[in-house]
């Protein structure tokens, strides 16, 4: 018997996974799992996303619900000299549901370029920007205008809804803005 | 016969070891970075639930009250009430979502079932 056998012609004993077989496994494996890493990383942001847009409504809802609901704390916070975090709890602009108050929104306005922070901590808007305009209900009579407003091209939530003002029915539209 | 592992063997070995380590380290991160995306989704919406409780019945207005349950908490969960923000604290992630008013009684909440009470646009928790 022949201890040390010769391979057959054209054959070889050499290992054989080496192959292209081999490496184009690989780099389809690889392939594959980069491809599941950039799915699910895309899907967590736009998931993310997602839940930012969901609570940018719900606290834009709260501070809509504060403006046109409650009179603010404290009730005659208009008629105080200074408006800071000493000397005001919350802010509202209604003396009773959905019944503005002129002094109210001229005072808001009044303070616009000096304490739009404060105002947005109190409606529990601080993570955002936030524009608050009055107009008749065909839109072309602007009454008041507070804060900053979105351009066309931003992903804002915007709230419009009704409102008494002297006696005429007024919109109130409220733009919440990252 | 002697044993023969072939180069080509080892190279392969090789190889599969290298794809076998990044397999898990991919594995590992893409793990932890779930387990803190669950952990921080959890804060958020415990944070938000009491949020929208206490100003629900804030603006409901003097008098107004609400049974409030709160299966979600966690019990090393901490959940605190600061200046007009209630902040939820897990071990992972932290989540604070706004109130509307400062006028809260209480600091933090133990209990995973309140009874949340406007007294004169106060609020005050029965727990």
């Amino acid at each position: 018997m022949n201890s040390n056998p010769s391979p057959p012609a054209g054959k070889s004993f050499k290992g054989q996974a080496w192959t292209f077989d081999f490496t184009a496994g690989m780099i389809i494996l690889l392939a594959i799992l980069l491809f599941f890493i950039f799915i699910w990383n895309g899907l967590a942001m736009r998931w993310n996303s997602v839940n930012e847009y969901r609570q940018m409504q719900f606290d834009s809802l709260f501070a809509a619900e504060a403006l046109m609901s409650t009179t603010g704390h404290p009730s005659n916070w208009e008629t105080l000299p200074a408006i800071n975090s000493t000397t005001v709890d919350s802010l509202g602009l209604v003396n009773g549901r959905n019944e503005l108050n002129n002094l109210k929104l001229e005072k808001l306005v009044s303070i616009n370029s000096t304490s739009y922070s404060f105002v947005k901590d109190r409606l529990g808007l601080s993570r955002y920007e936030f524009g608050l305009r009055i107009t008749n209900l065909a839109k072309d009579s602007t009454y008041h205008d507070f804060g900053r407003f979105a351009g066309p091209l931003n992903n804002s939530v915007v709230f419009e809804r009704l409102g008494m003002l002297n006696g005429s029915v007024v919109l109130v539209h409220l733009e919440v803005w990252k | 016969m002697k044993c023969q592992i072939s180069a080509e063997f080892l190279v392969v070995l090789s190889a599969l070891v290298f794809v076998f380590f990044i397999v898990s380290v991919i594995y590992y991160g893409q793990n932890v970075s779930l387990f803190q995306a669950q952990d921080s989704t959890a804060a958020m919406r415990n944070a938000y639930t009491i949020s929208f409780a206490i100003n629900y019945v804030y603006l409901a207005g003097d008098g107004a009250q609400y049974n409030f349950s709160f299966p979600g908490k966690q019990s090393d969960e901490n959940i605190t009430i600061n200046n007009f923000s209630i902040d939820s604290r897990r071990s992972h992630a932290f989540a604070s979502a706004p109130l509307l008013t400062s006028e809260v009684d209480s600091s933090s909440i133990e209990n995973v079932s309140i009874i949340i009470k406007n007294n004169g646009g106060g609020i005050t928790f029965e727990q």
